[in-house]
């Protein structure tokens, strides 16, 4: 199914989580669409990592200076030689079927820039008396539809949109979903199957949705986003106004 | 009088252009440069009687002018930006610059476009000093 034009990299950027990179690792290469190559940036990792990558052959690992994810996001990019990318967080992993269920949406909508698929959140079992909390939280059952490592993304649309704010230590994701959609790339591209597994990390529930850091997060990945366009409607609207004059 | 309603409101000014953004519900709001000079004085507490008063203190003011500052007014408080607050008593004015060259309109655009993306994901949220999920003490056992 493999050819030139349809060429998948993976892409892992990854931190301190040589203990569950097998796992996310072993879910890529099982998978039944065969992707042109993995590429894992370990963005300054102190454990494991580097030995663990080692036992993977056909892994592209490159390890970098402790940059941030937003970083190792855009090295993934730069190394990337596949026409399209998927994400893959290091802690998290894929359910069979993904990457060929995505092609296939691609080859079957080539005007089709980032497709989506549905997710499942999941806590390690040693975690599992955290399930309450997150219950609690709501965040079982909240599915976000533009969740960046599930889609499947043509490589040339971050030459079009540019590549992950490295200003943001956080949101890097979001900022550059919305970024898309400012940019009038069409985000309804969508596959309701779950396709993609994140891993909940219980105690890291900090930041909820009425917490005044995601609040803040959120406004600066708009704001850098909608300023041109607000500058430009208030130019319209003045320039409508003058011809009326 | 007015305040920003900083708890659901993330505001800036770019190039004279107020840019509110209401956190809870990704709806994003933009002013003129005159509706965010009147916006700014608002939210530091001055009435509109006061602001009418620097308006009409400019030349060529429009006689409908009071109509245009209470709506707008009504606008700013209808989408929850401005909320009840203290009272400024010091002297306001306004450029007459601006107020010309926005022929004394006074607009807040309503954009509802991101809504949808603007879902916080807290429980993949990054420890902000180094930008990744914490390393749990359990995770590494």
């Amino acid at each position: 199914m493999t050819n030139a034009s349809s060429l998948v990299s993976v892409l892992i950027p990854t931190h301190n989580r040589a203990h569950y990179l097998a796992e996310a690792l072993d879910s890529v290469i099982a998978q039944a669409y065969d992707p042109y190559e993995i590429i894992l940036v370990d963005d300054g990792s102190t454990d494991s990592t580097r030995e663990m990558a080692q036992r993977y052959s056909r892994l592209k690992y490159f390890y970098q200076p402790h940059s941030g994810v937003s970083t190792a996001r855009n090295v993934c990019i730069e190394k990337a030689s596949g026409s399209f990318v998927a994400f893959l967080d290091s802690d998290d992993y894929w359910l069979p079927g993904k990457l060929q269920a995505q092609m296939r949406y691609m080859t079957e909508h080539p005007d089709c820039q980032i497709v989506f698929t549905a997710y499942r959140n999941f806590v390690t079992e040693d975690r599992i008396n955290q399930i309450k909390r997150v219950q609690e939280e709501f965040l079982f059952e909240k599915q976000n539809r533009y969740l960046l490592p599930s889609a499947l993304i043509r490589r040339e649309l971050f030459d079009r949109q540019g590549r992950f704010s490295t200003s943001l230590t956080v949101g890097e994701d979001t900022e550059f979903v919305v970024r898309l959609k400012v940019g009038g790339i069409q985000l309804n591209h969508y596959l309701p199957e779950s396709y993609y597994c994140r891993r909940l990390h219980g105690d890291n529930l900090t930041l909820t949705r009425s917490s005044k850091e995601a609040d803040r997060i959120l406004a600066q990945c708009l704001y850098q986003n909608v300023r041109s366009r607000i500058h430009r409607d208030m130019k319209e609207r003045r320039e409508r106004r003058e011809a009326r004059t | 009088m007015y305040q920003l309603n900083d708890a659901q409101m993330f505001c800036d000014v770019s190039d004279g252009c107020a840019i509110v953004i209401n956190v809870k519900t990704g709806i994003y709001y933009g002013m003129n440069p005159l509706g965010t000079q009147v916006f700014e004085l608002l939210i530091k507490g001055h009435s509109p009687a006061q602001l009418l008063q620097a308006l009409k203190d400019l030349p060529d003011t429009p006689p409908d002018m009071e109509q245009r500052l209470s709506e707008f007014v009504q606008r700013l408080v209808g989408y929850a930006i401005l909320i009840d607050g203290p009272s400024a008593e010091s002297a306001v004015s306004l450029a007459s610059e601006t107020a010309a060259a926005d022929g004394f309109s006074l607009d807040v655009s309503e954009y509802a476009d991101v809504q949808d993306l603007l879902q916080a994901d807290p429980i993949h949220d990054v420890q902000t000093e180094v930008g990744w999920q914490p390393v749990l003490k359990a995770d590494s056992e």
